[in-house]
């Protein structure tokens, strides 16, 4: 007895907003990643020119932080690098490209005569 | 003879943009072990076979890339590029002047003219060579004499013992001089038959001294067959008063050779073993 073959395809489409830059405040570059700093350079000077600093970092897993200048301008590199790189730690390993959304508050408070 | 004059201007390069996985390809399929990396005719570093072997292949030659390259510039002396090949035990050398990649000299072909510097009997640099470092001396801006040293009747030696004792003579002599040399201040050279010459960075006054020390120090040797043999030796040297353009330094160099050297004849006929050229103007400007 023949039984005839049937072939159905299914197909979902999801979309969703393409980020600009799909990188975020801060992206950490291992140092066997697949890219490397200078790759992340000239995709987000094509993508964001003039928007984010490259930092090289003296670390055993981390070849260079990427990162919004604006981040900079309010907290300087040497106050926020280390504490980047201390908070990623655990996570960290030499071929990750990593990225990080990063919130800043400044909070002020001051106080005026009457 | 100067780096640009062997350099092999057809060099394979890459540029920063492409991948490791490209770079790695095309150096085995040309044997090299490393690459230059270009841009826009500039050199920004080289991408080595270990380079290679450590990054992602997906990576950037940019992202791979050794940036501290040893470099040397057209214009160096060929034993100034074998002395940076040697201190960093590298194979090949990049020709750069301005930042702009010219060509590449290799050790096997540097070698090849280096030998040529060396005279194969006493193991001594030639007479050429000691002129150029004499340049190189002049160029850094230090001052500098030159000894030129003969010896006494050693036609006269070659006749009476044969040539095989002459060269050993010869051989025994350089390793006498060396022995009273500071090699950290003077280059001791053969010119040519049986003469030698020193370039110092002693002042004249010192080279002075030197000159007796090796007047009466080869004297105290024990040659060959019991003989006595002497030197005669010219000094040349003198004082900088101005800065010298570059073509300069070659005639200046030629002028204390062909001082000493007439120096070493004079004192030879004098008997007087060393003669000293005193206060010879360096300057020609």
């Amino acid at each position: 007895m023949e039984v005839a073959s049937v072939r159905r395809a299914e197909i979902a489409i999801r979309f969703s907003e393409f980020e600009i830059p799909p990188m975020q405040d801060v992206l950490l570059v291992g140092r066997r990643a697949a890219i490397g700093p200078e790759a992340a350079r000239r995709m987000i000077d094509a993508l964001s020119p003039e928007q984010y600093d490259i930092v090289r970092v003296e670390h055993p897993m981390v070849e260079a932080v990427v990162v919004r200048k604006f981040i900079l301008r309010m907290v300087p590199p040497e106050r926020f690098i280390p504490l980047l790189l201390e908070e990623v730690s655990p996570i960290l390993s030499e071929e990750a490209v990593i990225k990080a959304q990063v919130r800043i508050t400044i909070h002020v408070s001051r106080e005026v005569e009457l | 003879m100067r780096v640009r004059d062997i350099m092999t201007t057809e060099v394979v390069t890459v540029e920063p943009g492409v991948s490791v996985r490209r770079a790695a390809a095309i150096m085995e399929e040309g044997g090299f072990g490393c690459l230059p990396v270009v841009e826009n005719g500039r050199l920004l570093g080289v991408v080595t076979s270990r380079d290679v072997r450590s990054a992602h292949f997906n990576r950037l030659v940019a992202d791979a890339m050794t940036r501290q390259t040893v470099v040397v510039g057209p214009d160096a002396f060929l034993w100034e590029a074998g002395e940076l090949l040697v201190r960093h035990g590298i194979e090949r050398l990049l020709v750069v002047q301005d930042g702009r990649l010219l060509g590449l000299v290799t050790k096997a072909r540097l070698w090849q003219y280096l030998a040529q510097y060396r005279d194969p009997l006493t193991g001594l640099y030639r007479g050429e060579i000691l002129k150029e470092k004499a340049m190189a001396l002049l160029e850094s801006g230090a001052e500098i004499a030159v000894l030129f040293l003969d010896i006494d009747n050693f036609g006269r030696i070659n006749k009476k013992y044969g040539h095989v004792i002459g060269d050993a003579v010869l051989q025994k002599m350089a390793v006498a001089m060396r022995q009273l040399l500071d090699e950290d201040q003077d280059l001791l050279g053969r010119y040519g038959g049986d003469e030698f010459a020193v370039v110092t960075r002693r002042r004249l006054s010192e080279a002075r001294t030197l000159a007796t020390l090796l007047c009466e120090g080869t004297s105290l040797v024990d040659w060959p067959h019991g003989m006595s043999v002497s030197v005669s030796i010219g000094v040349a040297g003198g004082r900088r008063v101005s800065p010298r353009a570059l073509e300069d330094v070659a005639a200046v160099v030629s002028e204390l050779f062909n001082l000493a050297s007439l120096a070493s004849t004079r004192a030879k006929r004098a008997r007087k073993g060393v003669m000293v050229v005193e206060h010879c103007e360096l300057v020609t400007g």
